[in-house]
């Protein structure tokens, strides 16, 4: 009775599995973009906005504390590392263990040039938004038509 | 031992809120003889935005993520604002008023104490 119960609950973490897998499949899917083609495996995910004025690059990284993490550029590419831990509490018994300790870094290099000296970095809830200011030659600008 | 049964996820498929898939988030579940603990990622869901609850033995979390603001043009893009949704049974031998529910860095950890009945005491034996 006990191990049909047990065996029912492995179909179904199975299933668990198998749907994550497939959640990932389509987020990839959706991604879909030319930029570093996002594999399953990496991690963190990253997405990159244009505001303008700005680049933004978002990272998702969930139960990576500030003390963990170093950010870094150069002139060409931003460089993010970071360690995120799962520690078994001491002396608890693990039902499910779904999370993992990551050790990460992960470069970017933008389409446009930055100011690296005016960037800023906030962490909040998990996520890390970086905000690159773009070089002032490169912002929007309007050219005003004169008439002749 | 009841300890095997316990902290069986119901399976919830995901279901479209606000037009948008739910995703389940990854958890941890722990226990020892106090409580049981549940650690689950939730990044970008902040504590406004997160629903936890206890309805007839199932305890229920629920991060809405809030949308990309429409000002920015993505350029990249390796993930989309999820909404969050999982449920889990919960033994009746908790102590509902007890459970305590903490967001740190985009991990919500939450706390169910055991009710005082199960956990194992240590009887002191008497020398006369």
């Amino acid at each position: 009775m006990l191990t049909g119960w047990l065996d029912v609950d492995r179909t179904f973490s199975l299933m668990d599995d198998f749907r994550r897998r497939m959640d990932r499949v389509l987020e990839d899917m959706e991604a879909g973009q030319p930029w570093q083609a996002a594999r399953s495996n990496t991690w963190p995910r990253a997405n990159l906005y244009d505001t303008g004025e700005d680049l933004r690059l978002v990272l998702q990284l969930p139960g990576v504390s500030k003390d963990s993490l170093s950010i870094s550029s150069n002139q060409e590419t931003l460089t993010i590392r970071g360690e995120r831990k799962t520690e078994i509490p001491r002396g608890y018994s693990i039902h499910r263990q779904e999370r993992s300790p990551v050790e990460f870094s992960r470069s970017f290099t933008f389409p446009v040039k930055v100011d690296a000296d005016k960037s800023s970095a906030e962490l909040k809830n998990g996520l890390l938004t970086i905000t690159l200011p773009k070089l002032p030659e490169l912002k929007p600008r309007s050219i005003e038509v004169s008439v002749g | 031992m009841a300890s095997t049964e316990v902290m069986r996820k119901e399976q919830n498929l995901p279901q479209s809120m606000r037009g948008r898939p739910v995703v389940m988030p990854l958890v941890d579940i722990f226990e020892n003889d106090d409580e049981y603990m549940i650690n689950t990622d939730l990044p970008g869901i902040s504590a406004d935005n997160l629903n936890v609850s206890l309805d007839r033995g199932e305890l229920t979390v629920e991060g809405i993520c809030p949308d990309e603001p429409d000002t920015s043009e993505a350029l990249v893009r390796e993930y989309r604002p999820r909404d969050y949704r999982r449920t889990f049974l919960v033994p009746d031998t908790i102590q509902a008023d007890g459970i305590s529910a903490n967001l740190d860095d985009g991990v919500l950890t939450i706390r169910i104490p055991k009710a005082a009945a199960v956990k194992p005491r240590r009887i002191e034996i008497k020398v006369d």
